[in-house]
């Protein structure tokens, strides 16, 4: 902990702002149309390690296993989703992201950089969900609000496999994710994102129980 | 109302920070390479909650787990067993009391 600078806690007596740790904060928003396989959302380039948040859909599953680089910037998410639905999404970064404010604070670190301005829209940790969810299982989490939150499912799991329809095999390309249920559950399950026909039998995973939701709010 | 804390308010009235808020901060982040697996001691986060996850920088691999386990950060290399290989990965640790 700091010896200088300033602590700022909650009712609940958790640090919310400190003079050493960035916050982080909402940096870009938007919506997209998606069509049901992996796409690319794009956004603004940014050169700190970003978050990307999404909301649930009440029709399909979808995951965002991926950033895109170049360079040393951030410049575009992956989405794996299972069917056609508009995807709405929220960016956030460290520091501060808005011009500085002619009122109010900021609070710098002992670099000098900003950690905290009250310009910014901060990003809120509603809820950290830990789950088992095997291959093929689902499990429904009780959130605070689905309807306007925004939500991060990690760590990415991936399965293909094959099933022969003579003379040719099927393979489908599964994933992890998430869906809308109702305004206080999430359901955490497998979707096929991808499928066709290839000569033979193909079985691949990178599947692993273990996954955490997290829920966001600004 | 409270007589301690830290309330924000926007040019519009709007509150954008309040009370019983947990804004997060970040504590650590690190791009590691596909393939290797290790971890860091963080001893400042004892007794304090984190969320911590991999995002693979990379199309079509695999990313790192990444896990806590008393002060330590560990992330772990993982793959498929014949496609979609191990990828550079994004861990980032956040705190959030």
């Amino acid at each position: 902990m700091s010896d200088y600078g300033i602590i700022i806690k909650n009712n609940s007596g958790e640090v919310q702002i400190d003079s050493v740790y960035k916050n982080y904060a909402l940096n870009q928003s938007g919506s997209q149309a998606m069509v049901g396989v992996a796409e690319y959302v794009n956004f603004t380039d940014v050169s700190t390690p970003p978050i990307f948040a999404t909301k649930a859909n009440a029709s399909y599953y979808h995951c965002h296993p991926h950033f895109e680089i170049s360079g040393s910037d951030y410049t575009r998410a992956l989405i794996l989703s299972e069917g056609a639905y508009t995807l709405y999404w929220k960016l956030f970064t460290s520091g501060q992201v808005l011009s500085l404010p002619s009122y109010g604070l900021v609070i710098r670190n002992s670099s000098n950089e900003i950690v905290f301005s009250s310009a910014d829209t901060w990003l809120k940790i509603k809820g950290v969900y830990s789950r088992l969810v095997a291959y093929g299982a689902t499990s429904d989490v009780t959130v605070v609000d689905a309807d306007n939150n925004y939500f991060i499912l990690t760590d990415h799991s991936w399965d293909l496999r094959s099933i022969e329809y003579p003379p040719y095999w099927d393979y489908y390309y599964r994933a992890r994710g998430i869906k809308y249920i109702n305004s206080t559950t999430i359901r955490i399950g497998t979707f096929i994102w991808q499928e066709g026909t290839v000569g033979g039998e193909i079985t691949d995973s990178a599947w692993f129980n273990d996954c955490v939701l997290i829920e966001i709010g600004v | 109302m409270s007589d301690y804390g830290l309330k924000v308010f926007d040019s519009g009235g709007n509150v954008t920070l309040d009370l019983t808020d947990n804004i997060t901060r970040l504590r650590y982040s690190n791009v590691v390479s596909g393939g290797a697996s290790s971890s860091t001691t963080l001893s400042d986060i004892d007794g304090k909650s984190t969320c911590q996850f991999g995002i693979a920088l990379e199309n079509n691999k695999t990313p790192h787990g990444v896990t806590r386990s008393g002060t330590t950060i560990s992330w772990t290399a993982r793959a498929g067993y014949t496609t979609r290989p191990s990828s550079n990965t994004l861990v980032l640790v956040f705190l959030y009391d």
